[in-house]
């Protein structure tokens, strides 16, 4: 035992043991690093790619509102208000669920968002209002013309939500 | 009127002022609103006065309050002013005839 201790030390092979200790050390410290930055690159990569697929579907899904109020208008115009409440609520529903599906959203377009939910639930209570109270007339021209400006601004959010979504699959190609 | 309802009317007004927060005319009668992310605040000036009203993120009506008192009755007074013009586009409407006219 004695002269393995003293071959330990004529060749300092303590000093060697403790080198190679390190080297491993800093190994496995460096393969678990490029093994979180692979990871964390896959998790950014699919969180981007689920942004990239929710603001699609919220383009479409937003189109799909400002059509749907462009022809509320007509039906205004034609008096047929009796399954208006439906349609009002339906599309705050829509607008309701692209709001709380897009956490991309910035502050000032939630808004816009919830300026048009609002409207679509004042008009709602109008409509049942003039339906409780048979002297009470529906304004036609005043809801439409509050659709207009709701309509604009919607435009403008979906023209703003497009741009995006184009500017992200051009970011995926040059990666 | 809690001092919470005094503190926002302030508050509006002064946001207002900067020009911070756009007001729309409402499709509910005498009423203006202003949107936030995910609540709504409405100034309605009627035959029963003034009031404040708040919105949730689903649109419904949650609270009204009447100002009955000053300071708060005063600044909503100037408020329903600027918001009826701002959402009305009055002054701008004006500067872009001041231009025309120059």
């Amino acid at each position: 035992m004695a002269d393995f201790f003293a071959l330990i030390d004529t060749y300092r092979l303590g000093d060697l043991a403790s080198l190679l200790g390190l080297v491993g050390l800093t190994l496995t410290v460096w393969a678990a690093w490029r093994s979180k930055t692979a990871a964390e690159s896959a998790a950014d990569a699919a969180r981007q790619a689920r942004e990239h697929i929710l603001t699609f579907h919220s383009t479409t899904s937003l189109a799909s509102v400002i059509f749907r109020m462009e022809a509320l208008k007509v039906l205004h115009r034609a008096g047929r208000i009796d399954h208006m409440p439906e349609r009002y609520s339906a599309l705050a529903g829509d607008l309701m669920a692209i709001r709380s599906r897009n956490p991309s959203l910035t502050a000032r377009e939630q808004a816009i968002i919830q300026q048009s939910v609002l409207l679509f639930r004042g008009m709602e209570y109008e409509i049942d209002l003039a339906a409780q109270d048979g002297e009470r007339r529906v304004d036609i021209a005043h809801l439409n013309r509050a659709i207009s400006l709701a309509f604009d601004e919607l435009t403008v959010l979906l023209h703003d939500l497009e741009n995006r979504a184009q500017e992200a699959r051009q970011d995926d190609r040059t990666h | 009127m809690t001092e919470l309802t005094e503190s926002l009317v302030e508050r509006l007004l002064m946001k207002t002022k900067e020009g911070e927060i756009s007001w729309r005319e409402s499709v509910r009668p005498n009423e203006y609103t202003v949107s936030f992310p995910s609540s709504s605040v409405g100034i309605v000036d009627d035959k029963d006065g003034y009031r404040l009203r708040l919105y949730n993120d689903t649109g419904m009506l949650i609270d009204e309050t009447r100002i009955k008192r000053a300071p708060a009755l005063s600044q909503m007074m100037e408020l329903w002013g600027l918001a009826r013009r701002q959402a009305w586009r009055v002054d701008e409407t004006l500067q872009e005839l001041l231009k025309e006219l120059a």
